[in-house]
């Protein structure tokens, strides 16, 4: 499966033709699925050159992190009520035996359920 | 053997004291015994963070240049009460912002106020001749206050209910989000670890007594709102909500990590409040109390879809069977959580007793005792079932449809019960009567008679009336346990005492 990126473009890495320099280079057929203003693009790459033009982005200065299809969670703002495990229909939710809420995003689906449920406002569907 | 408050703030001076969380009084009673814990152990902790909603802080800003009296103030857009002196104010942590509804409350500003945040003050007046000013917007932060005291009137459950929803919608309520056909249920207290649950008949707790609140020093100012004693016990702990805690401390000295705001889609703005109560050891019997533990502290399942005070119960569950994640309803696996983070109510007995330990706090002896209370509904005319239904018109199972029709043209009713030996069958309606004859039907029993929603009699109008719109329908039968039929209650005899939704 093609994975998605979160590319944050910052610091070192402003200012420069990154993307197109790493097309040239890596020839990988990236494709851009959203940009915004404030520098952050959605990128999927081809899984055959994924590891040259990951390469190619950190190196350049690029913050890349996996875009996963699942529920964000704050980790700063969940004060650990644990209410989002009994609305999870897939388990991503857990207490742990000191009570700390544990996020298994493996398994989120991302139906939503939760999202409302929280009352920290923790859980949000992804920006992108 | 007997302690006394003095011979234990003795101790925790000495730095000698025996200090325990009500968890670890758990363990130590059950491998040491009571005798020895009363008289080894000299305070054990509690400790609760629930959303209490029943919470705020009085403020007073100081006075302008010309000197305003506030007649209505906002802070970040959220309305604080000022029918006090001219600049003081009280912020309810329920309080919904005039401009981000549930997203932002008072709960919010009271948060951002102690995390030293700037909120924007705006008020208006009407100008006297002392208090020229007519209005004032400003930013102030909790330093720039003369007297910021949290003071909340009702916080601190003893025990609480737990909820679910039969219904076969989603609904958003005070325990948060409930999915159809009992698909979750929540509860909300500190269960082991809540104050009242380790003093349920208030030994050593009373007006006076120092407590942890919202990470600094607070003081118990009295019985909570709603306070009540009368709910039937089991093993010394009311088998659902039952006493309850009025509070105050300086909001000055808040710690932001006990003191989080919230929002309950569809439901409102709330504050979750680190509260936390020392149990001084003083005899046998309260130590014993402080070890009770979940298995032993019950509470009731209650049904949040039916909208009415009296909601039914589901089932009575203890506090190891809904911390354990699941519970049975009718046979089927519920899924469980808490809506108060049982981590935080540990961290505040944690927090309590290491203050304790390092001599940062004593512990006091209540200036006054709790009274007995009892609660009460709100006064206003609530009307039954019984009281409004009317005489039914029934017939045997075996009539025949002409002798139907004549009784719904003769009785001038649009419904009429179908008994066997005075028990409720069926109902049928005008209308169904005419669509029997008209395909040629002779008796009752040639066609079908609608599945039949009851009422009782001790049901309130507005339940009924919600059964009735859900269901479509423009009559219940009124019976009793065992299906006697008792009357009818129609949407007209309603309509005159209710408005209907
Ligand atoms: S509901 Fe929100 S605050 Fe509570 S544990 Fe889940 S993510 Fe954290
Ligand atoms: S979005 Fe759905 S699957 Fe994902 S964590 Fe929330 S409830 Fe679970």
């Amino acid at each position: 499966m093609t994975k998605k990126y979160l590319l944050k473009f910052g610091g070192r890495a402003l200012g420069k033709p990154v993307l197109a320099d790493c097309v040239l280079k890596t020839k990988a057929r990236i494709n851009i699925l959203k940009a915004d203003a404030e520098g952050n693009m959605l990128v999927k790459i081809p899984k055959s050159s994924e590891e040259k033009v990951l390469r190619f982005l950190r190196d350049e200065g690029v913050d890349v992190t996996e875009q996963k299809n699942v529920v964000e969670y704050d980790r700063e703002r969940c004060i650990d009520c644990g209410l989002c495990t009994s609305l999870c229909p897939t388990g991503a939710f857990s207490l742990d035996a000191e009570s700390t809420l544990v996020y298994n995003e493996d398994k989120c689906v991302l139906c939503g359920l939760c999202i409302d449920a929280c009352p920290r406002r923790a859980l949000s569907k992804p920006k992108f | 053997m007997a302690k006394t408050y003095e011979e234990i703030n003795q101790r925790i001076h000495r730095g000698d004291a025996v200090i325990l969380t009500a968890e670890e009084m758990i363990e130590y009673v059950r491998k040491n015994g009571v005798k020895k814990a009363a008289k080894e152990i000299d305070v054990v902790t509690t400790g609760t963070f629930g959303a209490m909603c029943s919470s705020g802080a009085w403020l007073n800003f100081g006075h302008a240049e010309p000197p305003i009296k506030f007649q209505r103030v906002w802070l970040n857009d959220v309305e604080a009460y000022t029918g006090v002196a001219a600049v003081d104010a009280y912020i309810g942590a329920a309080q919904l912002s005039e401009t981000e509804g549930f997203e932002y409350g008072g709960a919010h500003v009271i948060e951002d106020l102690i995390r030293g945040e700037e909120v924007e003050l705006r008020a208006t007046s009407y100008g006297t001749d002392c208090y020229p000013r007519k209005k004032i917007k400003t930013q102030v932060t909790l330093e720039d206050l003369n007297q910021a005291w949290l003071l909340n009137p009702r916080n601190s459950y003893q025990n609480y209910t737990a909820a679910t929803n039969s219904s076969d919608k989603t609904i958003y309520t005070y325990m948060g989000k409930l999915l159809p056909n009992y698909g979750n249920v929540t509860y909300t207290t500190a269960s082991q670890l809540s104050p009242l649950n380790n003093d349920p008949y208030f030994e050593t707790i009373g007006i006076g007594t120092r407590i942890f609140l919202a990470g600094t020093h607070g003081y118990i100012i009295g019985e909570g709102t709603q306070f009540n004693t009368e709910v039937p016990r089991k093993n010394g702990v009311p088998v659902g909500a039952g006493a309850t805690l009025s509070v105050r401390a300086n909001l000055k000295e808040a710690d932001p990590n006990f003191l989080k705001a919230a929002t309950f889609t569809g439901y409102g703005v709330t504050l979750f409040v680190g509260l936390g109560v020392p149990i001084p050891i003083l005899n046998e019997k309260i130590a014993e109390r402080t070890a009770i533990s979940d298995a032993d502290i019950y509470t009731h399942i209650l049904d949040y879809s039916v909208p009415s005070r009296s909601r039914p119960v589901v089932k009575t569950v203890n506090y190891a069977d809904l911390r354990s994640g699941r519970v049975e309803i009718n046979g089927e696996e519920v899924r469980t959580s808490s809506v108060a983070p049982l981590k935080k109510a540990r961290e505040v007995a944690e927090t309590l007793k290491k203050w304790i330990e390092e001599g940062q706090f004593e512990i006091t002896r209540p200036l006054e005792a709790f009274k007995p209370a009892e609660l009460r509904p709100m006064r206003h005319n609530v009307h039954y079932v019984g009281d409004v239904m009317e005489k039914a018109v029934i017939v045997e199972e075996d009539a025949d449809i002409e002798e139907i029709s004549q009784l719904l043209i003769n009785k001038n009713v649009n419904h009429i019960l179908i008994s066997r030996e005075g028990r409720l069958e069926g109902i049928v309606t005008s209308w169904d009567v005419a669509k029997a004859v008209a395909s040629g039907k002779k008796r009752l029993r040639d066609f079908e008679v609608r599945g039949v929603i009851t009422a009782k009699p001790t049901e309130t109008l507005g339940i009924v009336a919600e059964r009735m719109r859900k269901n479509g329908i423009s009559a219940l039968p009124v019976v009793d346990n065992h299906n006697k039929i008792l009357g009818i209650i129609t949407a007209e005899n309603i309509a005159r005492f209710i408005d209907i939704k």
